[in-house]
């Protein structure tokens, strides 16, 4: 059990756009679990009420004139952690897809061994996943699970899980021009291997999302692998200069 | 070339660096962009003058009709000038991702300095009412005596 203090030194960061069915669920829930730590949502250029209910909940809001994407808002939201100083950030969907309940089990799983990134699976045993998978989006995460694998020789069961915490070393990266805004997965975690940083994986609990909206729907699943290979591709190719890596 | 074929190129040659100037003029069309369209305007110019330039160009390359050739010449044009302004996208993107970010991240400092500033003027002025009540009290006490 976490004190005050130690939930301080985090910040949950929720990326939003156009969620004012979730958005004030969600922040109720990561209240109870994670009283005495900062959550900063991001909303990324809402049409609808999110940034209304947002603002009645009393916490951090920082908020995109237009959308920008996901990978954009969690990027600010990084950017936040980097300037206050804080020494952990979760990120977190605001469809209500993820259980605030396993956010102790993440922080617990950073402050051990000396690991940079934790990724929340729903894949792993002991995890709880309360929705199907379909066929083409399985296959999709086993082709960047498998290649993750090949390149890092870390076996990782859900590539493409946006339930994460990142201590200060990682979110180095994240705020650097490196990190890919619009679809930041696997590319993300060979990224991270390239810079020495150090992932694993804990279960965690994830609900379907309560609209069945999702980023790789229909023809944006194509387009999604045909990036991600890309940017895998870019990835391995890219020098690294030596005084980037010793910055992180 | 046909005369008609002639002056129907000439035509295009001379109106594509007026056409671009003007752009530039009315500020529709940045300089650094203006200048490709210029060259572009300079080799139909130079082979209109030198057509057998055109001819020699075409057998080098191993193209029967020098018809091709044109063709070959504006599809590169094109997917030159079309990758470069791809290029351009993108670091427009980034520059306006980033510049969206530190306003979106600036505009939140604001709002909390200026909850701040209000926390920190409250008791100021709480004092600065108190003050003037006080004064008016002794004030309408004097009046009284």
């Amino acid at each position: 059990m976490l004190n005050k203090h130690q939930w301080a030194e985090v910040l949950v960061v929720i990326p939003t756009y156009n969620e004012q069915q979730n958005i004030g669920r969600v922040i109720s829930e990561v209240k109870q679990v994670c009283s005495g730590s900062d959550i900063l949502v991001v909303d990324d250029g809402s049409t609808d009420n999110t940034i209304n209910i947002a603002k009645e909940m009393n916490i951090k809001i920082v908020r995109f004139p237009f959308n920008l994407g996901y990978g954009a808002a969690l990027q600010a939201g990084y950017k936040y952690a980097m300037h206050h100083d804080y020494r952990y950030v979760v990120q977190m969907d605001g469809d209500g897809q993820h259980d605030a309940k396993s956010i102790p089990t993440l922080l617990d799983a950073i402050k051990e061994d000396d690991i940079d990134l934790v990724i929340g699976s729903r894949f792993l045993f002991g995890s709880q996943l309360r929705y199907k998978i379909g066929f083409i989006r399985r296959l999709g995460m086993t082709l960047f699970g498998s290649i993750v694998f090949i390149v890092t020789r870390q076996k990782v069961s859900d590539p493409t899980s946006g339930f994460q915490i990142l201590n200060r070393r990682a979110f180095r990266l994240i705020v650097s021009d490196y990190f890919p805004t619009d679809y930041p997965d696997a590319d993300v975690l060979i990224m991270a291997h390239r810079f020495g940083l150090k992932f694993k994986e804990v279960p965690v609990t994830m609900y379907a999302n309560q609209e069945q909206r999702s980023m790789h729907n229909g023809l944006k699943t194509l387009y999604y692998i045909f990036k991600m290979l890309l940017a895998i591709l870019v990835t391995l190719l890219r020098k690294i200069p030596a005084l980037e890596r010793s910055i992180l | 070339m046909t005369p008609r074929q002639r002056v129907v190129i000439t035509l295009i040659a001379i109106a594509i660096p007026i056409l671009v100037v003007e752009m530039v003029r009315r500020r529709k069309l940045r300089e650094e962009y203006a200048w490709i369209w210029l060259l572009a305007a300079a080799v139909i110019f130079v082979f209109l003058i030198r057509y057998d330039w055109l001819v020699y160009l075409s057998s080098a390359l191993g193209v029967v009709v020098v018809t091709s050739t044109v063709f070959l010449l504006a599809t590169l044009f094109f997917l030159i000038i079309g990758l470069e302004y791809a290029s351009h996208l993108s670091k427009l993107n980034d520059q306006i991702k980033n510049l969206t970010q530190t306003i979106a991240l600036l505009e939140e400092r604001q709002v909390r300095m200026e909850i701040k500033y209000k926390e920190l003027e409250m008791p100021h002025q709480l004092r600065t009412k108190g003050n003037i009540a006080e004064n008016e009290d002794i004030t309408n006490n004097g009046d009284n005596h």
